[in-house]
């Protein structure tokens, strides 16, 4: 049996990764991001809906400091999946596919993505 | 779904269930954005819509599918050893389950 002598890198933070690399990792994060939040969710849609005493605990509840931070991830994350995923679905059908292009919505879709966090941040932030 | 032998199934659904859940999500926040300061009585009279519950159910669904196949996904490239994976694998399998059973008992119980 050979002994692979290769070197190895354990250190992922010294990796470059190109920007295409980049938004395909940030599209599985927050992907993964929205599969922690669908029992957030799923909690916030049946008290909201079952009285209107539910209604004001999830109103109060997404108004402490904690919660509106989980709020501002998921929204944020979600955002960013959708502008990653839209990406994706164009470049199915042949819209912007070549490398260049997809170099440069990757861009495009990581600076929405943030400029849009930052928005929900402020957004966010500013209700009581 | 997934373990299969062909990933065009997968790849297929998991199309279908983004394009049904960025449509829904559209719609979702054109009502939010345009009703200032939501109370119960507005919030509950939208979503029992009968046309706003079923496809609310809907995207229930295609929110679980979509969730099974970008799990399914990472699991398959992060999680290597099979004991790990498939545990893993099997709890989030379970999840799904529930939050079927939960939005079910959700959408027919107000």
């Amino acid at each position: 049996m050979l002994i692979d002598k290769r070197p190895i890198n354990k250190n992922p933070l010294s990796i470059h990764l190109p920007i295409t690399a980049l938004a395909s990792i940030k599209h599985r994060i927050s992907g993964f991001v929205l599969f922690l939040a669908i029992p957030l969710l799923l909690w916030a849609l049946q008290q909201s809906l079952a009285s209107p005493s539910g209604f004001e605990l999830v109103c109060s509840f997404f108004a402490s400091y904690w919660m509106k931070l989980v709020i501002w991830l998921s929204l944020a994350s979600l955002g960013l999946h959708c502008l990653l995923g839209l990406r994706h679905l164009l470049m199915d059908i042949h819209i912007a596919d070549s490398l260049k292009s997809a170099r440069f919505s990757a861009w495009l879709s990581l600076i929405l993505g943030a400029l849009l966090a930052i928005w929900l941040a402020f957004y966010i932030g500013s209700q009581v | 779904m997934s373990g299969g032998r062909s990933g065009i199934r997968d790849w297929k659904w998991q199309r279908f269930s983004a394009i049904y859940l960025a449509g829904y999500l559209i719609y979702l926040v054109a009502f939010l954005g345009t009703s200032s300061h939501l109370n119960y009585a507005q919030w509950f009279e939208f979503m029992h819509h009968p046309w706003v519950k079923a496809t609310t159910f809907l995207a229930l669904i295609s929110l679980l599918i979509h969730a099974w196949i970008g799990v399914w996904t990472i699991a398959t490239d992060y999680l290597k050893p099979p004991v790990i994976r498939l545990s893993f694998l099997g709890l989030v399998m379970v999840a799904l389950g529930i939050y079927f059973a939960w939005g079910i008992q959700i959408m027919w119980g107000f």
